[in-house]
């Protein structure tokens, strides 16, 4: 009788917490009025602190969430594939969200590469560009399929990173830095003065993408609803973007993620990874070239969604956006780097009405967490490969 | 007190220059199976100099080095590691934000072989490795101190310093090397604490490993007292002395190195 009483007591704890925060989401999506929108963000932030900083909140919810581990993720799960239905009335939230999902592929890209390796690549507008303009240029001058098109850019994105990535191999932290600042300023300089490639008018008309002869033009009719075409961009970008989360998950639960923090200069020792036997250079590029093709994948699915790639789009400043949402999701943390790419793009949309205060206030909320809390929003847990080990005990698993 | 005169390691006029500076000078000496050498010598005598020739670190103007008759000089730091030549740190270079067993599996990281398709589709040969190379860890952390067995999964930087020191050693084994160069070991710990992981050091090897030579660079004479079969004086670069602790000890020019005239 105890027992089942916990049981129903941990389960509605789990259910109540679920739809809370969705509810706070679409809320906070939903609500134009600027005051009540603080209002929101203010309520979500207090939730967040106090879960955070109260253990008799803290507790109860994280045992409920370990007895009910598959449900919970099975729950989150269905509403962000839900989502369309719930916003279907708003088509611009449907688009800015698979803009969102894009910007966790490309987040999730830097993560591999400076996260995990410690490569910082400052460049990651350029890779985006070149998965853009590759598809871009396949798809109007060869008019090969959109699909395959995200394929080639991802490629293309990761055979110009190791071309790059050749000469500059035998540098290191700052220096990488700025030979990836150098290849984005003359890569949008090449995009504004390369006439094959547009000129700074870019290309246009590009195909929007399609699978087949199935449009994405067309709306979605299922079980009543009708969804707005934009959901189907969502859902390519929501099936992209779970198998690349799902292998950015893997690789960094395996030796492949421990030998990258093993040479990381932030988290571990170059020299003595060498001297453990690691090739640090091999290493080093192939964490460059995956993330690069994370990145080329969204920037392919970029110009096929939006038909219309050019220059003013492939800037520093996007550089340095994609490479913040790294630091303030927490660095190497793939829940932390998601999340921080979602606020990132959803927030300035939230507030146009201050639009010309945005990158102000984004620039007083990164110099705050890297006061107060420089693990980042979502701080990387410790290693367990998949294995199940609470760390409050940190006990050796069992045979 | 040489328990097995079979030779292991061996380096002849070893030498290596920093622009005008000599800081290994025309260095010879040879480790037996299973010895325990102690290199003393005062600050700047060119005994972490030394170790990173050994390791291939810094690669050798003169001279040459060789583990059981096979010759080294010139390979780079991890294929001199896979011939089976493991150090540590004078700093301590533990990952800290990364968990004990994490640790020890980075020097374990050549005996896995599970690729990307291992760990991106199919995982159970990755399982496979894991659950084993958990066994190895437990294993080694175990020959130096039981709790540590607990913490696996804990961050290194909640250990203790003297713990984190094992760690260190532990994860140089973790590859069975023949030969183990440890790098001021007691470096930033008390001298209760530097006795204790000394004893720790002698009675692993005692126990566990017997054959394994362990080259200790300490430049606390005291510490290394009855833990080593051999003993080499460095100064200046250069061999000044070599013998039992006893003889070296004795030996003038050392002091003279240590005290002054």
């Amino acid at each position: 009788m105890k027992e089942l009483k916990s049981f129903l007591r941990d389960f509605c704890l789990i259910l109540f917490c679920i739809l809370a925060s969705c509810v706070a989401f679409v809320a906070f999506l939903r609500i134009t009025n600027l005051l009540a929108l603080l209002g929101i963000i203010l309520a979500i932030v207090a939730a967040i602190y106090l879960f955070n900083r109260v253990e008799g909140i803290k507790t109860p919810i994280a045992r409920a969430f370990e007895r009910f581990r598959k449900f919970s993720y099975g729950s989150i799960i269905a509403i962000i594939i839900l989502l369309p239905f719930i916003l279907r009335s708003s088509p611009y939230w449907i688009f800015i969200l698979t803009l969102a999902v894009l910007w966790i592929i490309v987040v999730l890209g830097i993560n591999i590469q400076f996260g995990s390796a410690g490569i910082i690549n400052l460049g990651a507008a350029a890779f985006y560009g070149v998965g853009a303009y590759t598809a871009g240029m396949f798809a109007t001058k060869l008019g090969l399929p959109p699909l395959l098109n995200l394929l080639l850019g991802a490629v293309m994105a990761m055979v110009v990173g190791s071309i790059l990535f050749i000469p500059v191999l035998k540098t290191r932290s700052y220096y990488l830095a700025l030979v990836t600042i150098a290849f984005v300023m003359a890569f949008h300089t090449l995009l504004n003065n390369a006439e094959w490639l547009g000129g700074a008018q870019g290309i246009v008309g590009i195909p929007l993408m399609s699978i087949g002869n199935y449009s994405f033009l067309q709306e979605i009719n299922i079980l009543g609803f009708k969804l707005p075409s934009q959901s189907n961009f969502y859902y390519l970008a929501l099936a992209l973007g779970g198998l690349l989360t799902f292998g950015a998950v893997r690789l960094w639960n395996s030796w492949i993620g421990l030998t990258w923090n093993s040479f990381n200069e932030d988290t571990g020792d170059e020299l003595s990874a060498q001297c453990m036997g690691v090739a640090v250079n091999k290493w080093s590029m192939l964490a460059f070239t995956i993330g690069n093709f994370y990145i080329g994948l969204a920037g392919a699915f970029y110009a096929h969604m939006t038909t219309y790639i050019a220059p003013p789009d492939i800037t520093f400043y996007l550089s340095l956006l994609f490479l913040s949402a790294v630091i303030l999701g927490g660095v190497d943390s793939i829940l932390g780097v998601s999340t921080a790419a979602v606020l990132l793009v959803i927030m300035p949309e939230k507030l146009r009405a201050l639009q010309q205060y945005w990158v102000i206030i984004f620039g007083i909320i990164l110099v705050l967490m890297l006061i107060l809390r420089r693990e980042g929003l979502i701080p990387a847990k410790v290693r367990t490969y998949g294995l199940r080990i609470s760390r409050a005990t940190a006990n050796p698993p069992e045979k | 007190m040489t328990r097995n005169s079979s030779e292991l390691f061996n380096c002849e006029r070893l030498t290596k220059d920093f622009g005008g500076l000599r800081a290994v000078d025309r260095v010879d000496f040879e480790v037996s199976e299973g010895q325990i050498v102690g290199l003393i010598g005062p600050n700047g005598a060119g005994k972490t100099t030394l170790f990173n020739l050994i390791t291939g670190v810094y690669q050798p103007n003169e001279g040459r080095f060789g583990l059981r008759e096979e010759d080294l000089t010139g390979l780079m730091p991890h294929q001199i590691k896979k011939k089976g030549i493991s150090r540590t740190f004078q700093q301590s270079r533990l990952v800290l934000g990364l968990s004990v067993y994490d640790n020890l599996f980075v020097g374990m990281l050549e005996t896995f072989h599970s690729g990307f398709f291992d760990t991106l589709i199919r995982r159970s040969r990755f399982k496979k490795e894991l659950t084993t190379a958990i066994e190895r860890a437990n294993q080694l952390l175990k020959q130096f101190n039981e709790e540590l067995v607990e913490k696996g999964f804990a961050p290194a930087s909640e250990i203790s310093q003297i713990d984190r020191r094992r760690l260190e050693i532990c994860r140089a084994l973790a590859t069975e090397p023949a030969l183990l160069l440890l790098d001021e070991p007691s470096a930033g710990m008390t001298p209760e604490e530097s006795i204790e992981l000394m004893s720790d050091i002698r009675r692993v090897q005692e126990n566990y490993y017997p054959r394994l030579s362990i080259i200790l660079v300490e430049h606390d004479m005291m510490v290394i007292e009855g833990i080593t079969d051999k003993v080499i004086a460095l100064n200046y670069g250069k061999k000044i002395a070599e013998g039992t602790f006893e003889e070296v000890t004795r030996n003038e020019e050392l002091r003279e190195a240590y005290l002054g005239k």
